[in-house]
């Protein structure tokens, strides 16, 4: 009876009960293939880890080649814009001057035309007014004095030549 | 028919009647005397003309109707031209005919016919005066008609057919004034 307990209760015996307890469970739950099943399905997952590992280097090199490029491309465009602002404000600065001068040309020029005009008119009726005055003057003195029309007519005979030399 | 048509056609009458003269069927003078006699008797009264231009009524009555109202002013040379007048129906032209007949003859006779508009009425040592210094100028016979008008102001018009010479004050004034406008 003491080597019965001495033998269950010492550790091998409890050890190769565990043991063919797992084998028994081994046995009925086939855990070889669900090991394998298992290993299997690791192997995958790391298989596709590494997969998605390597695209996403891929894709994170290419998304650095694209953002070099962009900053590139960025730098053109900006580059190019201020080229062409640039450009176009001179343009635009240049066509504002010279409509502006063009502008201020023709602005003198109508007023000087028109001061012309006007200097003109005024002349004009001056010149008329003092033609009706001086007109209304001899008009009275040949009235007060008849003898100047002797002198007038006298002038008309000698301007007859004038006919001569036109001849 | 325009005016010009008109003067060409008068001008062509008047050269034959100048052409009349010339054959010697009736002289120069003559012949212009019968033709202020019909312009005389033609000024007494419109109907006349207009009958004698009329062309309802017929180149014979119109013949005849010379015939009657001329017989005793006028040579029978001239009431044979006024009948082509009538039978051509340019009697509308007599007026222009006579004119250019007096022109065609004053040519012929080296006379020149000048009217002088004065402001004033001139003396006769005025008159002489203008008449010597036209003869001079024009080389030709002057037969001067003075008329006054106030409105030339002073000085003289002259007045030669189609021509005139103003030498007047308004006249001057005028030119003056056209200046200015210019």
């Amino acid at each position: 009876m003491e080597i019965w307990n001495i033998i269950v209760k010492s550790n091998t015996f409890n050890f190769l009960i565990l043991l063919g307890f797992i084998i028994l469970l081994c046995k009925i739950f086939k855990a070889g293939s669900l090991i394998e099943g298992a290993c299997q399905k690791i192997k995958t997952n790391i298989e596709n880890s590494d997969n998605a590992k390597s695209d996403s280097e891929k894709k994170l090199d290419e998304a650095r080649k694209a953002v070099e490029n962009v900053a590139n491309e960025v730098k053109e465009i900006f580059d190019n814009a201020q080229k062409n602002a640039g450009l176009m404000g001179d343009k635009i600065l240049k066509e504002a001057d010279n409509q502006a001068k063009r502008i201020f040309e023709n602005a003198n020029k109508t007023l000087e035309q028109e001061g012309k005009k006007l200097v003109l008119s005024l002349t004009q009726k001056t010149a008329l007014a003092s033609l009706e005055t001086a007109k209304n003057h001899i008009q009275k003195t040949l009235e007060e004095k008849p003898q100047y029309h002797n002198d007038f007519i006298k002038q008309s005979i000698d301007e007859l030549n004038r006919l001569k030399t036109d001849e | 028919m325009n005016n010009t048509d008109n003067q060409l056609i008068a001008t062509r009458y008047a050269k034959s009647l100048i052409g009349l003269a010339a054959q010697g069927g009736l002289d120069y003078t003559k012949l212009y005397q019968n033709l202020q006699n019909v312009k005389e008797i033609l000024s007494l009264t419109n109907e006349l003309f207009d009958a004698l231009c009329n062309p309802v009524i017929s180149a014979n009555d119109k013949e005849e109707l010379i015939s009657c109202i001329f017989a005793n002013d006028t040579d029978e040379t001239i009431r044979n031209f006024l009948k082509l007048l009538v039978k051509e129906n340019r009697f509308n032209l007599i007026y222009e005919i006579i004119k250019i007949y007096d022109n065609m003859l004053d040519k012929i006779n080296n006379i020149s016919k000048v009217e002088v508009l004065s402001a004033i009425e001139l003396d006769d040592n005025l008159k002489e005066q203008i008449k010597n210094k036209l003869g001079e100028i024009l080389k030709k016979e002057i037969i001067v008609n003075y008329n006054t008008d106030k409105s030339i102001m002073a000085g003289l018009v002259y007045k030669m057919g189609d021509n005139i010479f103003d030498t007047s004050l308004k006249g001057k004034l005028d030119k003056f004034k056209k200046a200015i406008l210019k």
